[in-house]
């Protein structure tokens, strides 16, 4: 029996090594890279509260949490135990129309529950193996013009996490797409309450070819009580596409990371919809790199968050080249003891002129309790461009309430109308009115709340 | 049908209403004038049920029900109706939906049925043409990047969904030009009946040639110092509020 309480650390250290994953990368190409990752992230502890990046985000619960992990690497299609009909009824749910579906079940990529029927012309999905992920990140790595940073120092201050990809099992994807395909892609991660408690990792290496227009969403369904999730996705926008991309994260007694970089190429466009519906803990990072000229990227978050649950975005935009526009537009609804976290990093890089990068963080507060950290950062190099932040953070406007009270509407039904009337000039941003349906169905949901 | 007395009112620490007595029966409109700073919105905001009106001494009857303590969206349900000098602008709530749930809940108050969809378009629409107000203005977003004239009208059809019993229009003609005012006038005009009464601030007699009073009172440093017909309007316009302070003088 244990006399100590182990941390998250040697927790890790522990699973890993009663496990005889790591003896198959023995003689791999990058067994040494794979052996590095995991003493590095040993050596050095978790980010703590003095850690610039993680200022506001306790990550105690990782330490607290017990967790196990699977390592096996068998999906669970051929496991007679699993109600895949039971399963396929909750994608229904949310499925949306015109869509095509890659699903993930309890970690593992499910052709089960999937639903792809298309031409290799258009869109190619594969596994990446073994050393695949390692390939794809020298792929990324090498956009990274920026040498001057120690990569190794910034990885352990900003991100420690990013380790884990390299020794822990993970399920990786790659997703080409090659022409405009007029379906939009639906993934979804579903977790039940098998995995209750599982550490789980996925990537998503998504490469968007020259002149395609492509949309997909990102839906999560957690049946499940304390799975920790480390999402990491890589996006590669060649010239001229054009990319939406939404992500729906109701996560409930869950905890998710997410760490998103997007690379645009000129004349590209980027939207991103982040809607946060509450969970136990959300950490979304989301980084847009606009390498050339003429890009437009837009970042669009909407975050309700109740309890004693805390949902944090950090964004980096990160200005190369001249002419780009960017647009960050995040609003917060916080309730009870909840706390929201808000840091918007721009840089505008010295020949990047005429930029135009804006940013705007609003937020209420509905109780007394609930606590939001917002904080713009802006690096600009370059003498002549255009750039604002803005952020507000306050309580419902009594002005609006007493007017709505002096037709009759109650307190209770007049903040509800306000915070949704405030929530959706996020969510109308999202263009698929089915989408912005099933997301209203949920916000409802997280409104009705006794005030 | 209203009957204040006698009212003592303060805000900020500073007495505004100082012993003001009115009484309003069904059927009637009274005018209250008076020089700025007299009282008039306070007056306006307290039959509402604003907050942050301390209430020293009086009385304030709704239909013999004491409506003091009564919370805003109560008296409204009850029938009093405020349309607002400055409305606000709610960004996000569609002048539809917020017609839809303020109609049904005071609809579920008289315990009648709630309309449903189409029933309330075509209510929403007949109430529309009463002020002149284009359909199209029903997704648009409650009074934002409304015109002043539009925004009044929107309070008269307001009104005119809800069908209060006693409407009190504060300075309603504030900012309007004369084909505003026509418009809102109009709209007044054709909703009041024996049953309903109204109760119009104003600052200008110009609104009282549309809408004829039966009753002008003065409210002069926080009660009503005079009180006459429609005549009485006409003499403070040529007269001005000073007549009133030397009158009081004297």
């Amino acid at each position: 029996m244990e006399t100590q309480k182990l941390n998250f650390t040697k927790k890790l250290l522990n699973l890993y090594n009663t496990n005889d994953l790591k003896n198959n990368s023995i003689d791999d190409k990058y067994a040494t890279l794979k052996r590095n990752s995991l003493e590095q992230f040993v050596q050095n502890s978790l980010p703590t509260t003095k850690n610039e990046e993680w200022k506001y985000t306790n990550l105690g619960f990782l330490n607290r949490n017990n967790f196990k992990i699977d390592f096996d690497l068998e999906n669970y299609d051929n496991n007679d135990s699993v109600d895949f009909k039971k399963l396929s009824s909750k994608i229904d749910e949310i499925r949306l129309e015109n869509s095509f579906l890659i699903s993930f079940y309890n970690g593992k990529f499910s052709t089960k529950l999937s639903d792809i029927n298309v031409n290799e012309n258009e869109i190619v999905l594969n596994k990446l193996i073994n050393d695949d992920y390692f390939e794809a990140n020298e792929f990324y790595n090498k956009l990274n013009i920026d040498k001057k940073i120690d990569k190794l120092e910034t990885l352990l201050n900003e991100n420690p996490f990013l380790f884990l990809f390299d020794f822990l099992p993970s399920s990786n994807y790659a997703i080409e797409v090659k022409k405009d395909i007029n379906k939009l892609l639906q993934i979804v991660y579903i977790y039940d309450e098998n995995f209750n408690e599982n550490l789980t990792l996925q990537y998503l290496d998504i490469k968007i070819n020259k002149n395609v227009e492509f949309e997909f969403v990102e839906n999560y369904i957690f049946n499940s009580e304390n799975v920790i999730c480390f999402n990491k996705i890589d996006i590669y926008q060649d010239r001229n596409s054009k990319l939406k991309q939404t992500k729906v994260q109701s996560i409930d007694n869950n905890y998710l990371f997410n760490f998103e970089t997007v690379y645009q190429n000129k004349d590209s466009v980027f939207t991103n919809n982040t809607v946060s519906l509450d969970g136990s803990f959300i950490r979304n990072n989301l980084k847009t790199v606009l390498l050339e000229e003429n890009i437009e990227s837009n970042l669009n978050g909407l975050t309700v968050v109740k309890g004693n649950n805390l949902i944090d975005h950090h964004t980096k935009v990160d200005h190369y080249s001249p002419h780009c526009n960017s647009n960050e537009f995040y609003k917060t609804i916080l309730f009870d003891n909840s706390i929201g976290v808000f840091n918007g990093k721009i840089l505008v890089r010295k020949d990047a002129q005429k930029t135009n990068a804006y940013q705007s963080s609003k937020n209420l507060i509905i109780s007394d309790n609930a606590k939001m950290n917002t904080k713009p950062e802006l690096e600009i190099y370059a003498d002549d461009v255009k750039c604002s932040h803005g952020a507000s953070t306050g309580q419902i406007d009594k002005d609006a309430l007493f007017y709505l009270n002096t037709r009759g509407i109650d307190t209770n039904l007049a903040k509800t109308m306000l915070l949704y009337a405030f929530a959706e000039e996020v969510v109308e941003k999202i263009g698929n009115q089915e989408l912005i349906e099933n997301i209203n169905v949920i916000i409802k949901n997280k409104l009705n709340y006794n005030f | 049908m209203l009957k204040i007395n006698n009212l003592y009112a303060n805000i900020d620490g500073k007495e505004i209403l100082k012993g003001l007595n009115l009484e309003v029966k069904p059927g009637e409109i009274h005018a209250i004038m008076g020089p700025n700073g007299a009282g008039k919105s306070t007056l306006a905001s307290i039959l509402a049920g604003k907050e942050g009106y301390e209430i020293n001494e009086g009385t304030i009857t709704f239909e013999d029900k004491d409506i003091m303590d009564m919370a805003p969206e109560e008296r409204a349900k009850e029938g009093i109706f405020l349309a607002f000098q400055y409305p606000v602008e709610i960004p996000g709530v569609s002048n539809a939906n917020f017609m839809k749930a303020s109609v049904n809940e005071v609809r579920k108050h008289r315990n009648i049925e709630p309309l449903d969809a189409i029933d309330f378009l075509s209510l929403m629409k007949e109430k529309a043409a009463l002020v002149e107000i284009d359909k199209s203005f029903l997704s648009r977003s409650v009074n934002e990047g409304f015109s002043g004239g539009e925004k009044k009208r929107n309070e008269i059809f307001q009104m005119a969904m809800l069908e209060p019993k006693l409407a009190i229009l504060d300075e309603t003609d504030s900012g309007l030009d004369i084909d505003a005012l026509r418009i809102v006038s109009n709209g007044v005009n054709k909703l009041r009946n024996e049953k309903n009464a109204f109760l119009i601030i104003t600052h200008y007699q110009r609104l009282l040639n549309y809408i004829v009073p039966d009753f002008v009172h003065v409210l002069y440093d926080g009660k009503i110092v005079k009180t006459g017909g429609k005549e009485l309007a006409l003499e403070l316009e040529e007269k001005g509020y000073d007549w009133i302070k030397e009158e009081l003088n004297n």
